[in-house]
């Protein structure tokens, strides 16, 4: 099946069996490895990708349901200002350590951020938990997304 | 090693362990303490236990160590985080039983882990106290933090029921059962 879709902000074009895997499509035919597969079962969010603006695990999605959409990997999430800050405070906090889970985070606080800009502690550990990390305990990571809203005032 | 580096494509070295002369270990005979070295914590754990469902919620952590004088103390601390949530999954979340010798939870669909919203804030303190023989005066902090969390959850959940706690994960299922009697 043929499916256009918007990937990291550039137009692009498959042909490919329309039940295989975003997260594979995203992998193998365009190289964007900073999408990982954890559970494969979307349960821990290591996989996660933005689908117009929202959080999406890319492990359950079929790439056939993608046609026409704007999809955001870390990749393409890279080059902006906001991504930029994210990075920042995950390093300042220390919220990364084995960093397996980390570009997922990354996605999942570019979504919360976008629609709440200054989430409480509640709100942040709300807007991560589909997410799963094993090393940090994440209060850390909870700092770097607080720090995030108030060093980012203005972007998201 | 450095000199003969890019001397030769393989070359081997070898080098004995010797054990500092504060480790009292006779390696022949087996005796003596191989382990001088102990790192030690506390923890404090808040439960609140729902007494129609039998839920734990944990409300605060608290937690002080002494390892030493800390290398990296950021790196400590999401060690001992890690640690401790690690071990709060361990006490009330995670069940892992078997039959015939497979293991019944297969994945995290059926092995669940704690998430953001299931912890609370984990407050820690490290107790500096530089200890001479380590490097830079450190001591160890790896598995430390894990194994203090569960029976300090455990002792909480006891304390707020009034019954023996004597297993985990407390699981909904098993803290019915221990209260039975008690309605």
């Amino acid at each position: 099946m043929k499916i256009d879709f918007i990937l990291n902000k550039k137009p692009v074009h498959i042909d490919t069996d329309p039940l295989r895997r975003l997260l594979d499509v995203l992998r193998e035919d365009f190289y964007l490895t900073g999408v990982k597969e954890g559970c494969g079962e979307g349960e821990c969010g290591a996989c996660t990708v933005l689908i117009g603006g929202e959080a999406v695990c890319s492990c359950i999605v079929p790439v056939g349901t993608v046609a026409n959409e704007k999809i955001l990997t870390i990749e393409g999430f890279r080059s902006t200002a906001r991504y930029r800050i994210l990075e920042k405070c995950f390093i300042d906090a220390g919220a990364v350590q084995c960093g397996f889970c980390t570009p997922g985070f990354i996605m999942a606080a570019e979504a919360l951020l976008s629609e709440n800009p200054r989430p409480d502690e509640t709100e942040i550990r709300q807007g991560i938990a589909g997410n799963l990390c094993r090393c940090t305990g994440y209060s850390m990571i909870v700092d770097a997304i607080q720090r995030a809203s108030v060093q980012g005032k203005g972007l998201w | 090693m450095r000199e003969s580096w890019n001397s030769a494509p393989e070359f081997e070295l070898q080098e004995r362990y010797e054990q500092p002369p504060f480790v009292q270990w006779d390696q022949q005979r087996f005796k003596g303490d191989a382990y001088p070295v102990y790192s030690w914590g506390t923890n404090v754990v808040e439960v609140e236990v729902d007494s129609l469902t039998w839920e734990v919620t944990v409300k605060g952590i608290w937690a002080a160590y002494d390892i030493g004088t800390p290398m990296d103390e950021r790196i400590v601390r999401g060690q001992i985080e890690g640690g401790i949530a690690q071990g709060l999954g361990y006490a009330t979340m995670e069940v892992m039983n078997s039959s015939e010798g497979r293991f019944m939870q297969e994945s995290l669909f059926d092995y669940v882990i704690p998430t953001a919203v299931d912890l609370p804030n984990i407050h820690s303190t490290l107790i500096e106290n530089e200890y001479e023989y380590g490097p830079f005066g450190a001591k160890c902090a790896g598995e430390l933090p894990f194994v203090g969390a569960a029976p300090a959850l455990a002792s909480a959940v006891q304390h707020a029921l009034g019954v023996p706690i004597t297993r985990i994960p407390l699981t909904p299922d098993y803290l019915r059962e221990v209260t039975q009697g008690e309605d």
